[in-house]
């Protein structure tokens, strides 16, 4: 699954442990989804839409052949 | 030292001294002092729950509960495979006169089902609270 949480953590201005502490999640996890290598739960990419301010399917998109 | 290398750290020391703890008490046990194992295993216990709580921020979060699902997913499975291999080939095996059964392998088969048995219950429980 590709993302712009980096994009848009890096617009705000905000660092990865930062984030991690608003959304109550470890920075591991920020860093493994900005990688792209880590998908998070539907709680926690709503989480992530209400931080932002922005639908899900501007910050989550699938890949060709996860569709 | 940054946040992220304390989270870090923090992550590692607690595994560690739940590592710790179990590594203590079955070799105690091995040397003959089994009280002094279950100490060493409550104490090593303790303190890895005291890191836990006075750690500030999560030290584990939902990813670490899918990598927990996914790895329990793949013991399970490995375990089936095995038993559905090991249990009826040596069963086979002894019905045909051809090996003793050995028994070292009961506990296990008990261990094995009761394992299952708990399983099933828990999908069933699953089951039955999304209902």
């Amino acid at each position: 699954m590709k993302n712009t949480v980096r994009k848009n953590r890096e617009n705000r201005g905000i660092t990865q442990g930062e984030l991690a502490e608003e959304l109550d999640v470890t920075r591991q996890t920020v860093n493994a989804i900005e990688q792209e290598k880590y998908s998070p739960s539907l709680e926690l990419a709503i989480k992530m839409s209400e931080f932002f301010e922005k639908p899900v399917k501007k910050l989550f998109c699938l890949e060709e052949g996860e569709v | 030292m940054s946040d992220s290398s304390n989270e870090s750290k923090m992550r590692k020391v607690y595994m560690g001294l739940w590592g710790l703890s179990g590594v203590s008490l079955a070799s105690l046990i091995v040397a003959g002092y089994p009280l002094a194992g279950a100490g060493a295993f409550v104490l090593f216990g303790l303190a890895a729950m005291v890191s836990f709580r006075r750690y500030d921020g999560p030290l584990f979060d939902e990813r670490d509960e899918r990598r927990q699902e996914k790895a329990s997913k793949r013991t399970l499975g490995i375990m089936g495979l095995t038993s559905a291999i090991v249990f009826p080939g040596t069963t086979a095996l002894w019905g045909l006169d051809i090996i003793e059964w050995p028994v070292w392998l009961s506990p296990i088969a008990f261990f094995v089902a009761g394992l299952t048995f708990v399983h099933v219950g828990s999908m069933m429980y699953e089951a039955r609270r999304q209902e």
